[in-house]
């Protein structure tokens, strides 16, 4: 028993250490740092100029006002940008394709468990940057936006947490097709655009017709971007309630369960067709 | 001085010529990787579409712009995208990596020029397959609009792709200039989707006042595809061609052009080469 303790703790401070060498990596390059800020931020401005010709002399939209919808986007759109899972998948992939994957093969480390400690250091970091850049909109938009629940912040980290870990195993299962394909920046976008559709970064859920909406409200996706600002939102704005909070977490922590074990068949099935450059 | 400048364009425009047949070839015997930027690059557009589909279900225009309009915004985007994706968009990314890695120095020694050398070496045939689609939009909502374009607004349209092309080469070429300046610029690239994303996701009706400005001049993406919307449609009735909106956009683009090919000459200036 206590031999397992010791090997999960080994483990869990191996991970914490790529986690921390990702994390510094992305700390070295400081002039990304302001870029990604502007990045963040037009996005932003970008939803605003096209909800404020929406809702040219309209009230309300499918239930939001436009105050609640620029404090959707600006929820919606930095949980979206916290994700560094997806540029991962390209990184991976390339090493699969050029014959450096041996690298994990050659080390007592897990692929798996690698790639979702590098997304967690990356993604660690995109969050502080993003919570500056979602700060200083907020700031700049004071007056204008709905202010947030405090408990539904809380609630929204927590769901846009486990949403961000099934995103992650999602993405690992798409670099792991680069075992079979000799290119898998396609279907990376493709992903990633369908990705953004499902999960409202792109509109709020609340326009698509109740059929479109309860079939999304089974999968993980609008954790990524809807559901965190639905619950910051609250009930009162069109948001959601702590009393839904429960039942989705449940549901996202099996998501989850099931994508990992899905992560790891599929890598065992596709990882056998590895062949090193010059093998 | 005349003749010379005509066998400079001529030699660029052969070499550009030889480089598009390369490609073909060596597209045609990567048969997955064509069908499968097909695929994915018509489920971007249409998902696009889908999104304003969607508005649309809540609201009948987006600052005077109806639904129809909207798509055909949209297979605009996507007929110029198709565009400069098969022409020099594969060629202009690679531009940062030449740099680094000092491949620059190749095409500095060849008796083309080297921006247009790398800008259309990597021409990607399969992109043009885009065009099918976006024709399909373009269309089916202009005949859902019940209107029938006379051949100058065809002609208008046509031509606002083509500067509208020369000014995507313009931003791209901006956006990679950084290079020779710094190591790592992905964040100048997220930037730049952010921008492409305003030219594919805000139509060019949602633009007011100081937004006009900043998206239609200082930083003009907003143009991309609203510019050859508001030829094609005139003033929206279906009048004709707008002639007065050519010379702002015609303005814009020069202006660009020269400012990308400074911004070029300078970074080259700077430039020292593998091993510099």
């Amino acid at each position: 028993m206590i031999r397992a303790f010791d090997r999960l703790g080994g483990a869990a401070a191996k991970y914490a250490a790529v986690a921390r060498a990702a994390l510094a990596d992305a700390l070295a390059w400081r002039s990304e740092l302001a870029l990604g800020l502007g990045a963040s931020a037009g996005r932003i401005l970008m939803a605003l100029v096209l909800w404020s010709a929406v809702f040219a002399g309209r009230g309300e939209i499918g239930g939001m006002g436009l105050a609640a919808v620029a404090s959707y986007y600006l929820v919606a759109v930095f949980v979206a940008q916290i994700d560094r899972s997806s540029s991962m998948v390209d990184t991976f992939a390339r090493e699969i394709r050029a014959g450096e994957f041996a690298k994990y093969l050659a080390r007592p480390v897990d692929p798996l468990a690698w790639f979702l400690a590098s997304c967690f250091g990356r993604s660690a970091f995109q969050a502080a940057i993003t919570a500056v850049a979602a700060a200083a909109c907020s700031c700049a938009l004071a007056g204008f936006l709905v202010p947030p629940e405090p408990v539904g912040i809380l609630a929204a980290a927590a769901v846009a947490s486990l949403g961000l870990l099934a995103l992650a195993l999602v993405n690992f299962m798409t670099a792991c097709l680069a075992f079979a394909f000799q290119d898998v920046f396609s279907f990376n976008i493709g992903k990633n655009c369908l990705v953004e559709f499902l999960s409202g970064a792109l509109l709020p859920l609340a326009l698509l017709p109740g059929w479109a909406r309860r079939a999304l409200e089974l999968t993980p996706f609008p954790a990524l971007a809807s559901l965190p600002a639905q619950f910051i939102l609250g009930p009162a704005r069109g948001g959601a309630g702590l009393g839904e909070l429960p039942a989705v977490l449940l549901r996202l922590a099996l998501w989850d369960l099931g994508l990992y074990l899905a992560a790891r068949r599929a890598f065992a099935a596709l990882s056998d067709r590895y062949e090193e450059a010059g093998s | 001085m005349i003749a010379a400048m005509r066998d400079t364009v001529l030699r660029n425009l052969r070499s550009v010529a030889a480089l598009a047949v390369a490609r073909l070839a060596r597209q045609a015997s990567e048969a997955g990787s064509f069908w499968a930027g097909f695929i994915i690059d018509t489920m971007v557009f249409f998902i696009q579409a889908a999104v304003f589909w969607v508005i649309y279900l809540n609201v009948d225009d987006i600052g005077g712009w109806d639904k129809w309009c909207c798509v055909f915004f949209v297979g605009t985007f996507t007929f110029v995208d198709g565009l400069w994706m098969s022409l020099y968009f594969f060629g202009l990314v690679g531009i940062p990596e030449a740099i680094q890695t000092g491949r620059l120095d190749l095409y500095l020694t060849k008796p083309f020029d080297p921006l247009l050398h790398l800008a259309f070496e990597r021409f990607n045939p399969g992109s043009l397959f885009l065009a099918l689609p976006a024709l399909c939009l373009v269309v089916v909502s202009t005949a859902a609009m019940g209107w029938r374009p006379s051949i100058a607004s065809i002609l208008a349209y046509a031509a606002a792709l083509l500067l509208m092309l020369v000014l995507v080469f313009d931003l791209m070429v901006l956006a990679r200039v950084p290079a020779f300046r710094f190591r790592r610029i992905e964040a100048v690239g997220a930037m730049e989707n952010t921008l492409v994303e305003f030219a594919m996701r805000v139509p060019g009706s949602a633009y007011r006042g100081w937004l006009k400005l900043l998206f239609r001049v200082i930083l003009p993406y907003g143009l991309i595809a609203a510019f050859p919307t508001e030829v094609f449609f005139g003033d929206g009735g279906g009048g004709g061609p707008l002639w007065a909106s050519w010379a702002p956009a015609l303005g814009v683009t020069a202006a660009f052009t020269a400012l990308a090919r400074a911004a070029w000459e300078r970074g080259l200036a700077r430039y020292e080469g593998a091993g510099g």
